[in-house]
């Protein structure tokens, strides 16, 4: 029985691996979490890729240049899955290059394998300042987390000098990230500082808000993900009024939409994503990205991701072929258009863009106005 | 290839994973529900020891074994003393507060930033490098842990542990020492399962919690119980069906956000199936009667 | 101080329900019925479809929802569980089952309704009463009630109705009730079915004040099983109390604790419990035979 098994395993493969040599298409792998909480995530960024994807096949058709085909597969945000993924995108797929994962843990395990097999990774949402050294082959459009809890820590230091502070995070790489790069961007130590943890998963978070409000803390850092529509909501259960400094996260306003006005008066620091710029200036991708994703709006990840897919797509116009010459191509060049505006690749591979600070207000996410006094 | 390797090299892990568990839950008959938390010491220790002091994989084998032979001690003492049904929702405490330990002792273990840059096995100056090599590597581990494995279930040793398993009062009145029993097959358990953890971090060189949670203990207890439980050879077939199936559904492009799903409910399904009308497994011995 | 102890309280009630639906069951069955968070979740979800998909009014949704849980409960024991049983399947094939339906039906959730964040309450936030102190939602207030009143009504069900008293009596010997003439199936079908329905009733009320995913069975079945320990084996209505406790001693722990700890005291304490008092507070000792 063990036999039979292990041919078929063999026989199936193999039926699949020929159908792929008939039209010479260009893949590129992509590496998503579509099933976890953070699922929603991983879609709006296969979609918004798709729907760039179609309007660059229709251009390379015109040129008579090779389609690109893209490769999707879930990694159920799990390191051990992506492994396997990349290590069969690279293998028996042929990818030319992968964008992915979203997770950091997931991308930092399929690093090592993307490096040692020479072939372009590039991530569109992974924040962890250990990928900077993950290797030359690694990049990302998105920026360090460093980049943005310095931002929002500078914020603070200008605008609080040292008040008391809490820092409600979830436990995970995301927020553990954030919050250390908060707090090594402060020079002065706050007077007090309130280290709460909250398991991812977790739901009911008036305990820490409850401290919060004990000790009379005014400011508040919150790192985390779709669970923040909670956490506002038993803050404004329990009564309790402050400051809240937020994550990019909150740059999605189809979340803020369901948070009501709980979330008013948050300031966080955001990446220059403005939708209606977007709506305006790639109307087809747009449109065709909103039939894609089934109405979901596009959040600033997926905005990443397509911005991951415009920069392989470029080094392949420029005549790349091989995982080391789209590399090169990466680094070489000095600006790219994107999405979210032009970028470039430093010399970790990480892109540099501009952090704004933003506002909920209303219910709606503007511009903040940093006054010259403050 | 590579790919295949890995697949192949995956297989050979949960083997012995899968070996060590039938030890203890098909021919002891104590469910376990804490053996992800074996593994993950396994591996924890061994990206410790490399990260932090550079140790070879020879000198974190011994470690990681000794560390989960200790704990192991822990778990089994209380089985002791609790009844059966209780003992299985123990270890779920164990394992629940193992991996909390994992995630949330971020000075020791990184939480859930895991730990990076483990290094590569060498032998006499040698770098095992390709996975072709890394293959042949373990499954020297797993063709050894299947001789040892297979030697205690068929010696008298084994034949005492069966017994534990089908009446253990009347065991113990014919004078052996059903503590020592235990406690003897919980360490092998143990062992073979951190060893398997040092393999696993030694390849793939990057380890997290979420590798190590309840979920996966679950999925220990799959294999051991639609291979078949009591036997040996069970164990292979399990680890062999259950790690290839899923790879298999990757390749018949299945729309990819209902994959995850429907793979677990076609796994719930098959649980639910085999204990309904076959609890001993494909080619078990032992239906957990 | 106190608004810790208020939200334990109120974490405790709903941990008091999963595990008092736990108990029943375990106490006539004598396996650890994990699917029983599974039926959490699909009370949840169901009360879900009804009211916000299909906008039929709430207490009818909630209602149907319940009535529906119930009986997928008392369906799941009929299928799939007695007739396992009846062939003398060990309490390990029957909990393996019990995981095994658990993962399917979890999944089967998933999948219809997506991992997302969803909630069953309408309307803007407000603040809670202010009140001794303290801030508590008329939600949380109503939780608490309910907790009460559902566990009074258990109660009096248990000790004042026939089939209540035919359930003690199964519960406390299977074998002596069937020589009695008690008719055990109908008595099983009704734990499953009552204790199904408290399960669909805490994950509703926990739905209302903070959010569900189709996660949540696996952490509230967990709890349930350490309170009904904490709580005392065989003594049903001592799991009410065990979830009472465990709430409690699990939010006041957290003034102390970082609360990513959370789940490993809640399982620590188990242990302790299992170690040296395994009767939990009301329980009593089963004693191993020992030679």
């Amino acid at each position: 029985m063990k036999k039979h098994f292990f041919s078929s395993f063999i026989v199936i493969v193999l039926l699949f691996g020929c159908q792929q040599t008939t039209e010479k298409k260009i893949k590129i792998g992509s590496i998503q979490q579509l099933s976890v909480q953070m699922a929603k995530y991983g879609k709006t960024h296969v979609a918004a890729v798709r729907a760039m994807l179609d309007l660059i096949n229709e251009e390379r058709k015109s040129k008579s240049l090779p389609q690109i085909e893209l490769i999707v597969d879930d990694d159920q945000l799990k390191p051990a899955v992506g492994v396997n993924i990349i290590q069969k995108f690279i293998d028996i797929d042929g990818v030319v290059a992968v964008i992915g994962a979203q997770g950091s843990s997931v991308t930092l395990a399929i690093a090592p394998i993307a490096e040692e097999k020479e072939v372009v990774l590039i991530s569109g949402a992974s924040g962890s300042p250990q990928i900077s050294d993950a290797g030359d082959y690694i990049f990302r459009t998105c920026p360090s987390d460093i980049y943005e809890g310095r931002t929002m820590g500078e914020y603070y230091e200008k605008r609080f000098k040292g008040e008391p502070l809490a820092i409600i995070y979830i436990n995970n790489d995301y927020g553990i990230g954030l919050r250390d790069a908060f707090l090594n961007a402060l020079s002065d130590r706050p007077s007090k500082v309130l280290d709460l943890a909250y398991a991812q998963g977790a739901v009911d978070f008036r305990n820490q808000l409850t401290k919060i409000k004990q000790d009379n803390i005014k400011v508040v850092y919150l790192v985390g993900y779709n669970e923040m529509v909670s956490i506002y909501k038993q803050a404004k259960e329990l009564g309790l009024t402050c400051q809240w400094l937020g994550n990019n996260q909150l740059n999605d306003q189809s979340l803020i939409d369901k948070m009501g006005t709980t979330a008013d008066g948050t300031i966080f620091p955001g990446h220059d994503f403005e939708l209606d710029k977007i709506k305006v200036s790639y109307p087809r991708f747009y449109y065709r990205y909103l039939k894609l994703s089934n109405g979901v709006e596009l959040d600033v990840f997926a905005a990443y991701g397509v911005d991951a897919f415009i920069v392989i797509n470029y080094a392949l116009m420029q005549g790349a072929q091989t995982g080391t010459e789209i590399k090169d191509i990466l680094y070489e060049t000095t600006s790219f258009e994107g999405l979210i505006g032009n970028f470039s690749f430093d010399e970790n591979g990480d892109a540099l863009r501009n952090l704004g600070l933003y506002e909920i207000k209303n219910s709606k996410i503007v511009k903040y106005l940093v006054s010259p006094d403050k | 290839m590579d790919y295949f390797l890995q697949i192949l090299i995956l297989i050979n892990i949960y083997i012995i994973i899968a070996i060590s568990l039938n030890l203890i839950a098909g021919y002891l008959g104590i469910l376990s529900i804490a053996h992800a938390g074996f593994y993950g010491i396994g591996a924890y220790v061994t990206a410790l020891m490399s990260i932090h002091m550079n140790f070879s994989f020879f000198v974190n084998l011994p470690f990681a074994i000794l560390v989960a032979c200790f704990v192991g001690i822990i778990i089994a003492l209380p089985s002791l003393r609790i009844h059966h049904d209780f003992f299985v929702i123990a270890t779920f405490g164990f394992q629940v507060i193992l991996f909390s330990i994992f995630n949330n002792w971020i000075a020791l273990t990184n939480g859930p930033l895991g730990i990076s840059g483990i290094d590569k096995i060498q032998i006499f100056g040698l770098v095992i490098d390709s996975s072709f090599e890394y293959l042949i590597f373990t499954l020297i581990f797993t063709v050894i842990i299947y001789f040892i494995a297979k030697r205690i279930v068929e010696s008298p040793f084994g034949r005492v542990i069966k017994a534990i398993r089908e009446d253990e009062l009347f065991t113990q009145s014919l004078g052996k020492n059903i503590t020592k029993y235990k406690i003897i097959v919980f360490l092998i358990g143990g062992s073979f399962a951190a060893i398997a953890g040092t393999l696993y971090a030694h390849y793939f060189t990057f380890i997290d919690p979420s590798s190590f949670t309840i979920l996966e203990s679950i999925f220990m207890i799959s294999i051991v119980v639609i291979g078949g439980a009591g036997r040996i050879s069970g164990s292979i077939l399990g680890a062999i069906l259950l790690v290839i199936i899923p790879e298999l559904l990757r390749f018949l492009g299945m729309p990819t956000s209902v994959a995850a799903n429907l793979r677990q409910i076609i796994y719930g399904a098959l649980l639910v199936l085999f204990m309904m009308f076959r609890p001993q497994g494909l080619i078990g011995e032992y239906s957990f009667k | 101080m106190l608004q810790f102890f208020a939200n334990g309280l109120i974490a405790g009630s709903v941990y008091a329900l999963i595990a008092l639906g736990f108990a029943l069951i375990y106490s006539t069955v004598r396996f650890f019925h994990f699917a029983h968070g599974a039926m959490y979740t699909t009370g949840a979800y169901l009360a879900f479809t009804f009211f916000i998909l299909c906008e039929i009014p709430f207490i009818l949704s909630v209602g149907i929802a319940i009535f529906l849980t119930a009986l997928l409960g008392m369906g799941i024991g009929i299928c799939v569980y007695e007739p396992m049983r009846r062939r003398g399947a060990s309490s390990f094939v029957l909990l393996i089952a019990s995981l095994g339906l658990f993962i399917l039906l979890q999944n089967l959730i998933s999948l219809i309704f997506g991992d997302d964040v969803k909630t069953i309450r309408r309307g803007a936030v407000q603040e809670g009463y202010h009140f001794l102190d303290i801030r508590i939602t008329n939600i949380q207030i109503i939780i608490i009630i309910a907790s009460l009143i559902l566990f009074i009504i258990t109660t009096l069900v248990l000790k004042h109705t026939k089939i209540g008293k035919a359930l003690r009596a199964v519960a406390n010997d299977y074998e002596l009730a069937i020589a009695a003439g008690i008719n055990t199936p109908k008595v099983v079908n009704f734990t499953y079915f009552m204790g199904s329905a408290l399960a669909a009733i805490a994950a509703i009320l926990i739905s209302l004040d903070l959010h569900m995913t189709p996660m949540m069975g696996f952490n509230a079945i967990l709890y349930g099983i350490i309170a009904m320990i904490i709580g005392g084996l065989g003594n049903i209505l001592g799991a009410y109390f065990g979830g009472l406790f465990l709430g409690l001693s699990q939010h006041l722990g957290v003034v102390f604790i970082s609360s990513k700890w959370q789940d490993a005291i809640a399982f620590s304490l188990l242990i302790i419990f299992l170690l040296f008092r395994p009767q939990g507070f009301f329980g009593k000792r089963i004693e191993r035979a020992q030679i």
